[in-house]
């Protein structure tokens, strides 16, 4: 979801003029670059020897502008970081003017050699999000060292932005200076172990708070978990300008406000007229109950409106998304809003963050953490992404969920509303949201070198966004499609029968998308002498065992809670046994504050030639401690071990 | 020849009104709907029309051309959850000279018009490229609900009428009618050379209007086009039609000769090149060497050691050449560039070079059945070595001496031998045991957990694609690389160490020695222990759906073969080594010989495996996949056999 007014353009400003802070217009390539010696010792490819931020916020007329300067300084140690690094390509998105831009290599030997300004490209684009600025290194030889800088004029992002302090490759001395007019009050708030800041007061009229590090430990990759929400990093934000009488500038009682109007305003007759038109034909007289009938709007729109990312003023526009049947993700969230005023159902706007990318913080209020609106039914306890085609009532993306976000409660103020604030957590949606579920017969009674599978495969939730699009697609990729989600068991089997169920959108999060189908196969039997060996486990498709070899730092953070529970019957042939049935019972699980929450057991019966395998498999908690890691490996990895598991058939 | 201009754009104007529609409509939006839902029921979107109508025109600096797109589609199924917008491309040498597009949306009984009015033009970046000129426009079409139908045309100016490049009759939806129209004047001929196009689907004309000649190409009713996992690019399947564009009178005979001189007047500028810089490292790189091989082969080396590919492709840098001093001294550029520089490298050692064009695999077409410029998208160094003309391509960073790159195997390649003279040699294809990875395994089992050291050779191609990423990853990662690509009996398969050998030095096999565990590889019930006869699954990912109708395209031939000595368990006897198998396809299948049994240390016994895989081709074709698909049920029968080793008795 786009964001809504975060960028401020303060008019009621304008009272002085600054100029840019002489850490910016006085900085240049140091004269020299050494590369430290113990650079020679460390083993990564590419290490940042130097970087430096800085953000320079200041008045200008009528307005408020960023000046931001990066500097890097990287060593190449091989020819795989000089390909990785030999390009650069800065965004220009929110930049009004590129002042400074300059870039050198500097071979081991000392050779110096500068870019010509022909060798900035640049790309534009209408739309300005894809303008950007790139260029190559030339003369690069391992060892040798790239060093670059520019300054960008931004549109200055007042009421909360951010600095990452920590990248993928180490960097050796790191400076992030924040700089703004001295009679304006900002807040900042260091995140992931980034160190709080010192002030220099050396420049009177300005307040400059300055970041300084050394040795920043490369940020390496954990399975599961929030790689996004743990790099260090800075929060800054506008708080107040006392002298001027400007206060809680960030806060959310504003923010609400804001919101709330932009998205929830009355609209003219006009468009109210076909509003009406639009819900006559949805036949909303035909739902059973509120939650039908919010089911049935939603449906409708998903399935009559494109959701576009670009950036056009129509799309935003009720009355001409009304026309063209297109809206970008802010129109359909207003279309929606707009749509349910008309029904008179209770909704929420729910405001917060991707958490994989930056949780929502419940203890700052700033609008950094307003990025993505949701809907929000009190009467149903339900949420809604009008933006997200692939998901409907009842599911938000997952990365909105398990986080905070900013509520905003509609109140009727006798004939005008208003919107009332608060942050609460969205829970994440239970196991039973999420499942996939396995209900299959292997008939192996007639032939035991070959099996009969009989096979049920139920999906819902995260794993079932197909079911949004199904009826898109033509019949051959339909066919394509559903074999492609069970491969696993097709392949190179003869297919007697393949059938779907419940493959319309509007029966998303109701009914699970299903698919049944029998096949003949000898891809789960093999031999060994006289015996047979039947792979049980591969029924349940490829499970990936997770490996971990270095030590575990961060804790478990999953996308979603979900389910798993396979129901496997084995018809064995008249006269024969499996020696090994005790290798299907398997039993791995994670209890937190004495609950269980994570589990997987495996179990068997058997009635006469028939083996009753039962696997219930179930992940109700999306976080676990770090201390508790390798338990939950244990559980991720006992569905690993169930998919080897191979029965020994003999004959009695 | 001004008046013949003006009655050609006239002639021009008049042909595109009738090409382009006025906007009106004859049938009601039910009887639309009706009629195209019959036809194509379960197709959500159906293009009416798929036109293209080039006009050439001459003019004192030679052929330029005009190029008209047309493209209407009635929606069927409201697409709204999978609609994005839609997008032109163009660029500087080929410049968008203007752009239409309107919805007629239904309206009760009839349609009313919504014309775009919001088009965005931007750049366009891409991976492979760096740097080049493409643009595009995107816009959205607005109403766009069933039976709605968009309407898009289109002007591309085209500098020099040879780049133009045919027709697509075929999209991602059916096609009602698909029609190339080219329009010239009687000092001009066109040969149209069709692709894929079913025998007697396409009707051609030619008819002579006002001074001008009109051929028109057309086909109705053509089927979506599929996409699969490992097909070939849609020059391979889709119905298309290339173009021959000549003067009046030239003999198809001489289109070769026409396109060379085409290409040449591209690089004339850049011969002979003996720039100090470059003399001097020709000189050093090659001193001491006696051999025009250890000379070639040492400034090939230079060149893929010190040039990074970067592709700067703007305007006409798209196909002239950097010249090779610029390239030495940034230390990158793009084929061109690097071919150039070699080129010029090996022409100051004393050894015969030229400049080559090839298209990549992507491209199917050979020179003869399409002497044009669309035959060839990259260019190569070819080495006169006496006997024959050796293809380097330096782009390919790992590539041992004397291999083509993968991905022009097989093509043919167009050698400017000097101004006049070209020869064109075909790329070899690397056989399969060139491309080989061999697997020493001595292994032996401690309970159920298999546990070993291998030491595994990787040549030719597969010694390229291991080194490129070994040399992208940090070494720490290395057991991690080993491990995913070369997973061995389950995943619970540990790599506990590794060194690499020969990493440096492509002309040698790379060898990872490496130790190894497999937790839970054999299974213990009652008194036997089941082991099973293969480690590797190389034909794993090449299970191809049945009702494929597109063929597979492989990136090249290869070998995989493990070779296995199984320490014997003292206290197990061997009561069963499934028997030797072999089955193969046109030389692709596979191969477990199983069964020696020498003496090891310690009273020991060892049992020896040998497990072969090949694959001897480069593109499966549909009519093959049965029997590829019978070869991996056969693999999957014989895979699943198991080694049992029973408990001595005390």
């Amino acid at each position: 979801m786009k964001h809504l007014l975060l960028i401020a353009s303060l008019l009621f400003l304008g009272r002085s003029a600054t100029a840019q802070h002489a850490l910016i217009t006085g900085h240049d390539f140091e004269p020299k670059v050494e590369v430290p010696e113990n650079v020679q010792s460390m083993t990564e490819p590419t290490v940042l020897l130097r970087r430096t931020t800085i953000v320079d916020i200041e008045e200008e007329k009528d307005d408020a502008f960023e000046y931001h300067l990066v500097h890097n300084t990287i060593f190449l140690r091989d020819a795989a970081s000089i390909e990785a690094e030999n390009k650069v390509y800065i965004s220009l998105n929110r930049v009004i003017d590129m002042s400074t831009i300059k870039a050198r290599s500097i071979t081991p030997g000392g050779t110096v050699k500068e870019l010509g300004s022909d060798a900035f490209k640049r790309a534009t684009d209408d739309e300005e999000r894809g303008n950007q600025i790139y260029f190559a290194f030339e003369g690069l030889i391992p060892g040798s060292v790239i060093d670059y800088f520019y300054v960008l004029k931004k549109r200055v992002k007042l009421r909360g932005d951010f600095e990452q302090l920590q990248v993928g490759v180490p960097i050796l001395s790191e400076d992030l200076h924040l700089i703004h007019p001295g009679s304006w009050y900002f807040k900042t708030k260091s995140y992931k172990g980034a160190p709080e800041a010192t002030m220099d007061t050396s420049v009177a009229g300005v307040t400059h708070y300055r970041y300084e590090l050394k040795d920043v430990p490369a940020m390496k990759r954990e399975e599961s978990a929030n790689m996004g929400g743990a790099y260090m990093r800075v929060v800054y934000f506008l708080d107040r300008i006392p002298d001027r009488g400007i206060k809680d500038y960030s806060g959310y009682i504003g923010a609400t406000q804001l919101y709330h109007n932009a998205i929830s305003a009355p609209v003219d007759a006009r468009t109210e007229k076909e509003l009406k038109a639009l819900v006559k034909k949805m036949k909303l007289s035909f739902t059973r109950d509120e939650e039908d009938k919010v089911r049935t709007m939603e449906d409708h729109l998903k399935s009559s409106f494109a959701i576009i990312d670009a950036s056009n003023p129509e799309l935003d526009d009720l009355a001409a998304i009304l026309k063209n049947k297109a809206c970008s993700e802010m129109g359909m969230l207003k279309l929606t809003c707009a749509i349910l005023q008309q029904l008179n159902i209770d909704y929420q706007l729910v405001i917060t963050t991707d958490r994989s990318r930056m949780p929502f913080d419940p203890d700052l209020e700033c609008y950094l953490f307003l990025q993505d609106i949701l809907l929000f039914f009190p009467t149903l306890d339900k949420y809604m992404a009008p933006d997200n085609v692939g998901l409907r009532l009842g599911y938000a993306a997952s990365e909105n969920m398990g986080n905070y976000g900013l509520f905003i409660k509609r109140f009727d103020l006798g004939g005008t509303y208003a919107g009332v604030g608060s942050v609460k957590y969205i829970n994440p949606l239970p196991d039973v949201a999420t499942i996939h579920d396995h209900v299959i017969t292997a008939d192996l009674s007639k032939n035991r070198n070959a099996c009969e599978l009989t096979f049920t495969n139920l999906i819902s939730g995260y794993y079932a966004s197909l079911q949004c699009y199904y009826t898109y697609l033509d019949d051959d990729r339909k066919k394509e499609f559903t074999e492609g989600m069970i491969s696993y068991l097709l392949e190179n089997g003869t297919v007697e029968e393949l059938k779907v169920k419940n493959d319309e959108s509007k029966l998303f999060g109701v009914e699970p998308f299903i698919i049944e189908g029998r096949v003949n196969t000898r891809k789960f039997n093999g031999t060994a002498g006289d015996k047979v060996v039947f792979k049980v486990g591969e029924l349940i498709g490829r499970q990936v065992e997770m490996y971990s070899e270095n030590e575990r730092t961060l804790p478990v953070e999953e996308d979603y809670n979900r389910r798993f529970n396979r129901s496997i019957d084995i018809i064995l042939p008249a006269g024969w046994s499996a020696q090994n049935l005790k290798d299907l019972e398997i039993e791995k699980h994670v209890d937190l504050d004495g609950v269980r929450k994570l589990s997987f057991k495996s179990s068997y019966t058997q009635e006469g030639q028939t083996i009753k395998v039962r696997v219930e498999e179930y992940y109700r908690s999306i976080s676990v401690p770090v201390d508790q890691f390798e338990e939950y490996r244990s559980v991720i990895n006992a569905a690993a071990d169930f998919s080897k598991v191979t029965l020994l058939l003999a004959q009695d | 020849m001004v008046n013949s201009t003006i009655a050609l754009r006239r002639f021009l104007l008049a042909t595109l009104l009738v090409a382009m529609g006025s906007g009106s409509i004859a049938q009601t939006p039910d009887e639309l709907l009706t009629q195209y839902g019959r036809a194509w029921h379960d197709q959500p979107l159906v293009y009416l029309k798929q036109n293209t109508t080039f006009v050439i025109e001459r003019t004192k600096t030679g052929l330029k051309g005009t190029r008209t797109m047309v493209k209407e589609t009635i929606t069927l199924k409201p697409l709204a959850g999978l609609t994005d917008r839609e997008e032109v491309y163009y660029g500087e040498l080929t410049p968008l000279e203007k752009i239409n597009a309107w919805t007629m949306v239904p309206d009760g009984k009839r349609y009313s018009k919504k014309p775009v009015t919001h088009f965005v033009h931007k750049d366009v970046l891409d991976d492979e490229i760096f740097h080049d000129d493409s643009r595009s426009v995107q816009f959205i079409f607005p109403g766009v609900a069933r039976g709605a139908i968009t309407h898009l045309d289109y002007v591309l100016g085209y500098r020099d009428a040879q780049l133009f490049s045919g027709h697509f009759f075929s999209t991602g939806a059916p096609v009602e009618e698909s029609i190339l129209t080219v329009i010239c004047d009687k000092s001009v001929d066109v040969q149209g050379v069709p692709f894929h196009i079913p025998e007697g689907a396409m009707r051609y004309e030619k008819e002579e209007k006002r001074g001008q000649i009109v051929h028109r190409w057309s086909m109705s009713k053509v089927p979506p086009l599929r996409a699969e996992r490992d097909a070939p690019s849609i020059l391979y399947y889709a119905p298309h039609l290339r173009v021959l564009i000549r003067n009046a009178g030239e003999s198809p005979a001489g289109d070769l000769d026409r396109l060379y001189a085409w290409d040449r007047i591209h690089v004339n500028n850049l011969l002979p090149d003996d720039d100090t810089l470059l003399v001097r490292i020709a000189k050093e790189q090659t001193e001491g060497l006696t051999s025009d091989r250890e000379k070639a082969a040492k400034l090939f080396a230079w060149v893929q050691d010190h040039i990074k590919y970067i592709a700067v492709e703007d305007g006409m840098n798209g196909l002239i050449p950097a010249e090779a001093v610029a390239v030495c001294e940034a230390r990158y550029g793009d084929c061109k560039g690097m071919a150039n520089l070699l080129r010029a490298l090996m022409s100051n050692a004393g050894l015969t070079a030229h400049l080559t064009w090839i298209g990549s695999r992507r491209i199917p077409y050979t020179y003869e059945e399409l002497p044009s410029c669309v035959v060839d998208n990259h260019m190569v160094t070819a080495w006169d070595t006496g006997d024959s003309l050796m293809i380097l391509d330096p782009t390919s960073g790992e590539l041992p001496f004397g291999m083509p790159s993968g991905f022009i195997q097989g093509k043919q390649a167009l050698v400017g031998i000097d101004p006049l003279k070209h020869a064109i040699v075909e790329v070899p294809i690397m056989p399969s045991n060139r491309n080989a990875v061999t697997d020493s395994v001595s292994m032996k089992l401690d309970g159920t957990t298999l546990v070993g050291t291998g030491r595994a050779y990787f040549t030719g191609y597969r010694r390229s694609e291991m080194a490129s990423i070994l040399r992208r990853s940090d070494p720490a990662k290395w057991k991690d690389v080993l491990r995913s690509m070369h997973m061995k009996g389950n995943d619970r398969y540990r790599v506990d160490s590794i060194s690499v050998e020969g990493l440096s030095d492509r002309n040698i096999p790379l060898v990872i020695n490496y130790t190894f565990a497999v937790p839970g590889f054999a299974s213990e019930i009652g008194s036997e222990l089941f082991v099973p006869s293969v480690l590797e699954k190389p034909f794993s990912d090449s299970y191809y759906r049945k009702g494929r109708t597109l063929p597979v395209s492989m990136d090249f031939r290869w070998e995989f073969n493990e070779v296995i000595a199984l320490e014997l368990p003292t206290n197990r006897r061997l009561t069963l080594v499934p028997e030797s198998v072999e089955f193969a396809v046109d030389g692709s299948g596979y191969a477990f010989h199983h069964g020696e049994v020498t003496p090891a240390k310690n009273g020991a016994s060892t049992l020896h495996l040998r497990n072969s895989y090949r694959v001897n081709t480069l593109m499966l074709q549909p009519s093959e996949l049965d029997a590829w698909r019978g070869m991996l049920e056969h693999l999957d029968e014989h895979m699943n056999r198991s080694i049992i080793l029973k408990h001595s008795e005390p």
